[in-house]
């Protein structure tokens, strides 16, 4: 399908659930780590294992839905990635999305694994792409 | 420095996701100068609509970051950092900002410096530059080695038992 | 308000100060001699963190054998101690 970005891979197979509180967009998304096959090929050849740059990607698809708007990444202000997600396993990401008078967004993630185990905590800013050179 | 197939003999990522071309420069104990060229044949911009604008062709900020990450591999493989047969992970960063975007036609120069390290983990800091522009500021990377071993699934992933609120 | 708090120079503040940045708690919220990884549910990447900034703050290496039991604020601040005589 063509898109008017360049992609990386679509973390969004199911559209995540969206709830909107007082604190800002709680966002529940589910990704099956296998979304992710073709870059794993490569991340590693023997053992893949999802790379920690596509579950920050994801937290950007899912804040992308909640927003209704095209978003690029600003800043990571902190990432921590504690336990890797091989094939066959789901990531569970839980959003806070707070959008900033700026016009930027902040987000705070959690990602857990099927065994419950944490995969990455993430505290990052996003902001409209830009439209001019 | 490094050509791309003695790059390509350090890391374990292959392509797709073997993001740097060469090392410009290694200045011991900690420092190191990377490239890799953006190229509009990459898989990234493969299903761009025809008549999208540069915009549209910014390099995505997912990858831009694996680019640095390698680089830092590079440094803690040149630097000795860990044991050759363990993987170095990125664990954890602080402080990152993107900056100026990065699109076909440029060459990005990863600069990475290590900060500290002991034992099996290593801090590095840097930037990434392309022609004058800085595209990336990187306060803080830390990295772990880790046995490949232990990459690999000991017991199955199991679904979800019950539904979370 | 104390208006030296910005001027922590004491080495077991500075030890609290860096366990309270990486578990993202202020650090009156750390007793010195209580096992944090258990209050707070540390984890192995904590203490890497913890490691590397009091390493890197304190210019020493702490030997990987002792830091199993190192769980409190005054046993970090015991190994840097012992590194630096």
């Amino acid at each position: 399908m063509p898109t008017r970005r360049a992609t990386v891979f679509d973390a969004m197979g199911r559209p995540p659930r969206t709830e909107k509180t007082p604190e800002g967009t709680r966002v529940t998304l589910r990704m099956p780590v296998d979304q992710a096959t073709a870059q794993m090929a490569g991340h590693y050849p023997d053992f893949p294992i999802l790379p920690g740059v596509l579950l920050i990607d994801s937290v950007r698809q899912a804040a992308c839905f909640a927003s209704g708007a095209e978003l690029q990444l600003r800043s990571i202000d902190r990432a921590r990635f504690a336990s890797p997600l091989l094939p066959g396993d789901e990531l569970e990401l839980s959003l806070l999305v707070t959008p900033e008078a700026s016009g930027r967004v902040g987000v705070h993630a959690r990602g857990a694994r099927a065994d419950g185990r944490m995969a990455a905590e993430l505290s990052v800013t996003l902001e409209p792409v830009t439209s001019h050179a | 420095m490094l050509d791309h197939s003695q790059v390509r003999g350090r890391l374990r990522q292959r392509p797709p996701m073997l993001l740097l071309d060469t090392v410009r420069e290694f200045s011991p104990p900690g420092a190191l100068v990377a490239t890799k060229a953006v190229t509009g044949g990459e898989a990234c911009y493969r299903d761009l609509e025809d008549g999208t604008g540069i915009d549209g062709f910014a390099y995505p900020s997912a990858l831009l970051l694996e680019s640095f990450g390698q680089a830092v591999s590079l440094l803690w493989s040149l630097a000795e950092l860990g044991p050759p047969e363990e993987i170095p992970l990125m664990v954890g960063i602080r402080d990152l900002t993107y900056a100026a975007p990065a699109i076909p036609g440029d060459v990005l120069e990863h600069h990475v410096r290590l900060n500290h390290h002991s034992g099996a983990v290593g801090e590095f800091t840097g930037e990434t530059r392309a022609a004058d522009r800085t595209v990336l500021t990187v306060g803080s990377v830390l990295v772990v080695s880790r046995p490949a071993a232990s990459l690999l699934a000991t017991t199955p992933a199991t679904a979800r038992t019950k539904d979370g609120g | 308000m104390n208006d030296t708090d910005d001027r922590i120079s004491d080495p077991i503040s500075r030890v609290r100060a860096i366990v309270a940045e990486v578990l993202a708690l202020s650090p009156e919220e750390i007793d010195p001699t209580e096992d944090f990884v258990n209050r707070f549910q540390a984890d192995s990447l904590n203490l890497i963190e913890i490691v590397a900034q009091v390493e890197k703050q304190f210019q020493v290496v702490l030997p990987q054998s002792e830091l199993r039991q190192a769980h409190t604020v005054t046993a970090f601040y015991e190994l840097v101690a012992r590194q630096t005589v």
